[in-house]
C-alpha cells in the first residue's frame, strides 16, 4: 500500500501509520494546486472579488424634485391718495400722501418665460357727491428697481408696470403724482379703483 | 488509495467547472447575499420624490416617503454606514439646485446621524454593531423663490461597510 507502512506492535494490534507520500505524487500534487490556481482560482479573484470577499454593499436612491411655475404677487398698500393744500391756482403735481408705493413679485418661472404687471383704471376719477369727474391719465408714475418701468394711468388699456424673466423676489418702488389743475378741477373727493394684470408668458 | 495524474487534474477540473457554473446562474451578488452568506443593505423606497408648494408657506418640503434601511450580516459584527449624494440636483433643462438643501433626519439615533447632503462627498451616516438593523431616514428640501421652475433629479449612493 503505497504511502503506508505496516507496523506490529508489541502486543500484536496493528498500528497504521501515515508516512509522507512518494516523491513522484508530491510533484503532481504541486502541479495540480499551480494548475487549479491559475486556471479556477486566479480566473475566479479577478471576475467574481464581490462574491467572493463581500465586506460591503452599495444601495441607491433616487432623489426627484418638482418645481412647478408659480408666482406671487404683494403690494405694500390698498390705498393710494393725492390731496390739494392751499389756495394753488396753478397746476401742479401732487405726490400720494402714502410715500412709496412697493410691489414685489415672487416668481418660480421657467428660463425662457417672463412674468409683466400691468395696472389699469376702471373708469375715470369720480365724485360720486356731484357727478364730475377727473380724467384717470392726470395719474402717473415713476419706477425705481430693476424691470420696473414709469408709466401714466389709462382706463382704455393696460399700462405696463414691471416685466421679470427667471425666478426669484424681485422688489420695485412706484412713485404715483397727480397732475392737479385747479382752473378745471373743482374740489372733491374722486375715486376709482385700480387693478394689478398679471401675466406669465 | 493511489490517485493517478489524469483522475487528478479530472476532479479538479470538474470542481472548478461546477464553481464557475454556480457564479455564471448568480451574476448578481445579491441572489447570494439573500442567503445570509455576504452582507446585505437594503434601501426602501429606492426612490423618493419632493413636490415643491409655494416657498413662503411651506419653506421646508417632505419627501414622499421615509426611507427604510435594513442591515444584514452573517454574524455580529461592527459596520459603518454611509451616504453620498453622486452631485447636485439637475432639471431637465441643465439648471442646478445645490444638494445642500437636501437634509435628512434619522432614527434611531444613534447609530444613525442626521446631516445634510453635500455634492460628491461621502458622509457617516452611522456605525454600529450588531447582526441586523433597521433605521429610518426622513428627507427634506429646502423650498426657495430662486428656483427654476421643473423637475430636478439626483442619485444618492448608500455603502455598508463592515469592519
Amino acid at each position: 500500500m503505497a504511502g503506508w507502512r505496516k507496523n506490529i506492535g508489541r502486543k500484536g494490534f496493528k498500528v497504521m501509520i501515515k508516512t509522507m507520500a512518494p516523491a513522484r505524487e508530491g510533484r503532481i500534487n504541486c502541479l495540480g494546486l499551480f494548475l487549479t490556481f491559475f486556471l479556477f482560482v486566479f480566473p475566479l479573484l479577478t471576475l467574481f472579488p464581490a462574491q467572493l470577499f463581500s465586506q460591503s454593499d452599495q444601495a441607491l436612491l433616487n432623489l426627484s424634485v418638482t418645481i412647478p411655475v408659480r408666482f406671487n404677487l404683494e403690494i405694500s398698500n390698498s390705498q393710494v391718495s393725492f390731496t390739494r393744500t392751499g389756495p394753488v391756482t396753478q397746476p401742479q403735481a401732487i405726490p400720494a400722501n402714502e410715500g412709496v408705493f412697493s410691489l414685489t413679485l415672487k416668481i418660480a418661472g421657467s428660463q425662457t418665460a417672463n412674468v409683466n404687471i400691468w395696472l389699469v383704471a376702471n373708469s375715470d376719477l369720480r365724485d360720486e357727491s356731484t357727478g364730475y369727474t377727473i380724467p384717470v391719465e392726470t395719474i402717473s408714475w415713476k419706477a425705481e428697481g430693476p424691470g420696473f418701468f414709469a408709466g401714466q394711468l389709462s382706463k382704455a388699456s393696460p399700462a405696463l408696470v414691471a416685466k421679470i424673466s427667471g425666478s426669484g423676489i424681485f422688489k420695485g418702488n412706484l412713485y404715483f403724482s397727480f397732475a392737479d389743475n385747479p382752473q378745471l378741477y373743482a374740489p372733491g373727493n374722486y375715486q376709482t379703483v385700480v387693478t394689478l394684470l398679471a401675466e406669465a408668458i | 488509495m493511489k490517485v493517478d495524474n489524469k483522475t487528478f487534474l479530472v476532479k479538479w477540473f470538474q470542481a472548478g467547472w461546477l464553481v464557475l457554473f454556480l457564479l455564471f446562474l448568480f451574476p448578481d451578488s445579491s441572489e447570494l447575499k439573500a442567503s445570509g452568506q455576504w452582507v446585505t443593505l437594503t434601501i426602501s423606497p429606492s426612490s423618493i420624490s419632493f413636490l415643491a408648494g409655494d416657498p413662503d408657506l411651506m419653506p421646508r418640503v417632505s419627501a414622499s416617503s421615509p426611507v427604510l434601511v435594513t442591515i444584514r450580516l452573517p454574524q455580529s459584527r461592527s459596520w459603518r454606514l454611509y451616504i453620498r449624494a453622486e452631485g447636485n440636483l439637475i432639471g431637465d433643462q441643465g439648471q442646478v439646485i445645490s444638494i445642500s438643501n437636501v437634509s435628512w433626519v434619522a432614527s434611531p439615533k444613534p447609530p444613525l446621524v442626521d446631516g445634510v447632503l453635500l455634492a460628491g462627498q461621502s458622509l457617516e451616516l452611522g456605525q454600529g454593531q450588531g447582526r441586523l438593523f433597521n433605521g429610518q431616514l426622513d428627507f427634506y428640501f429646502n423650498n426657495s423663490w430662486l428656483y427654476l421652475a421643473g423637475t430636478y433629479t439626483q442619485v444618492v449612493t448608500f455603502t455598508l461597510m463592515v469592519i
